[in-house]
């Protein structure tokens, strides 16, 4: 070993050494004195510099502080994840809340004036519906009884015999109220009682109008009063 | 040894990581502040540490990067090139020296802190040229250059014949 790389061993510390290089390293000490002189000097200076370097007083107190310190960054922690439990349960219940508030402020409220206002907005949509098919089948707008619409059924072309005619149905708990519509040549049956196919009976009526005869069936369990608007009370 | 509790690793280290935190930063207010703030992150990086031998180097890593996280910003007044250094600097002749505390805080914050870390580190005797390369993630070739720097850096610098050596300490008129 020569002096250049002594120098360079004398860097670390003996323990980081591999065996064969301290020995060395030693051997080669023992044999120069200029080398060992430097090697006892570098680690006088590194000692003087080491002892200095941790020299340094550590505050009383201070570890109790660092635990105290973790403990109320747990603390902490803990009370965050509870808050964040906490948050989501409170947002949980806020929102359910809020939905039945919204809910319950928005709900309808079955008075009898709206319920009134539900059926009239009902058959007035029904009766518009069965006017507009009526005039899209070039007959009168109306029909020519005042009927009940929140009792209408159906309407639609129906064979009646021989023939498809238009027909508008109504209906109750009691029975039926058909309404054909014929051209008033093609009537050939007189009113009176009639039979459909199931054998039910009914009762026949018939109303000219416009070129139009409209047969006005009405089951025999039942009126036609039953399935027209209530007449405005007298005043 | 089994997983050491945070409170386990205060009690092993606390005053280690605070002297290394006051010869990092050279002021004692910024070293109980980091040695704190480095429990804390340790408190929550806790799963990292895959092998409690190596807690103490795992803790001086946590705190380095903290202070370099600190100081990121800062920019220093006075950094020595050292690259004007020489390797070895000339060594008093006397086997018996001591070291002033306040000149060396004063000479370790005028180095730059890649040479000022693996010196600090150096002189904690328990991290070696691995441990400290570890630390800097520099290869160990790097850092033994670094530290052969800073330490003749030192030796210049601080080192003079103590009372017991010489029969007087150096005074500024000689």
């Amino acid at each position: 070993m020569n002096c250049q790389l002594t120098h360079l061993l004398l860097a670390f510390r003996p323990n980081e050494l591999a065996a064969d290089d301290r020995a060395a390293l030693d051997a080669h000490l023992r044999a120069c004195p200029t080398c060992a002189a430097l090697a006892n000097t570098t680690a006088a200076t590194d000692n003087a510099i080491r002892k200095a370097m941790l020299a340094v007083p550590v505050p009383d107190g201070l570890r109790a502080k660092l635990h105290s310190a973790v403990s109320d960054t747990q603390r902490v922690a803990w009370r965050g994840k509870a808050r964040l439990w906490g948050t989501g349960l409170a947002a949980t219940v806020a929102i359910g809340l809020i939905a039945w508030g919204v809910f319950e402020t928005t709900k309808p409220t079955l008075t009898s004036e709206l319920a009134s206002n539900l059926l009239e907005n009902e058959r007035l949509t029904k009766e518009q519906s069965v006017n507009a098919w009526l005039k899209s089948k070039g007959l009168p707008a109306e029909l020519p009884e005042p009927f009940e619409y929140g009792t209408h059924a159906v309407h639609g072309t129906v064979p009646l015999g021989t023939l498809n005619v238009p027909c508008v149905l109504f209906q109750n708990d009691r029975g039926q109220c058909r309404v054909y519509i014929l051209k008033g040549d093609a009537v050939r049956t007189p009113p009176g009682g009639w039979k459909d196919a199931f054998g039910s009976e009914y009762n026949i009526k018939a109303v000219e109008r416009g070129g139009y005869v409209y047969l006005i069936a009405v089951s025999s369990t039942t009126t036609l009063e039953a399935f027209l608007k209530a007449a405005a009370p007298v005043a | 040894m089994g997983s050491p509790s945070v409170r386990d690793l205060i009690d092993l280290h606390y005053a280690s990581l605070y002297r290394y935190a006051v010869r990092l930063s050279g002021s004692a207010a910024d070293a109980e502040d980091l040695t704190q703030e480095t429990f804390g992150k340790a408190l929550t990086r806790l799963p990292q540490l895959r092998d409690a031998d190596r807690a103490k180097p795992w803790l001086f890593r946590i705190l380095r990067n903290e202070y370099l996280h600190r100081k990121r910003d800062e920019r220093r007044a006075k950094v020595i090139p050292l690259d004007a250094v020489g390797d070895q600097a000339e060594l008093p002749p006397e086997s018996g020296f001591e070291v002033d505390q306040q000149e060396l805080q004063v000479a370790l914050s005028e180095l730059d802190e890649t040479f000022r870390t693996p010196l600090i580190l150096f002189y904690f005797e328990d991290f070696s040229y691995r441990d400290i390369a570890d630390q800097m993630d520099l290869p160990i070739g790097t850092v033994m250059s670094r530290l052969a720097r800073a330490k003749a850096y030192l030796r210049a610098n601080l080192l003079r014949p103590s009372a017991s050596a010489n029969g007087r300490r150096p005074t500024e008129g000689d």
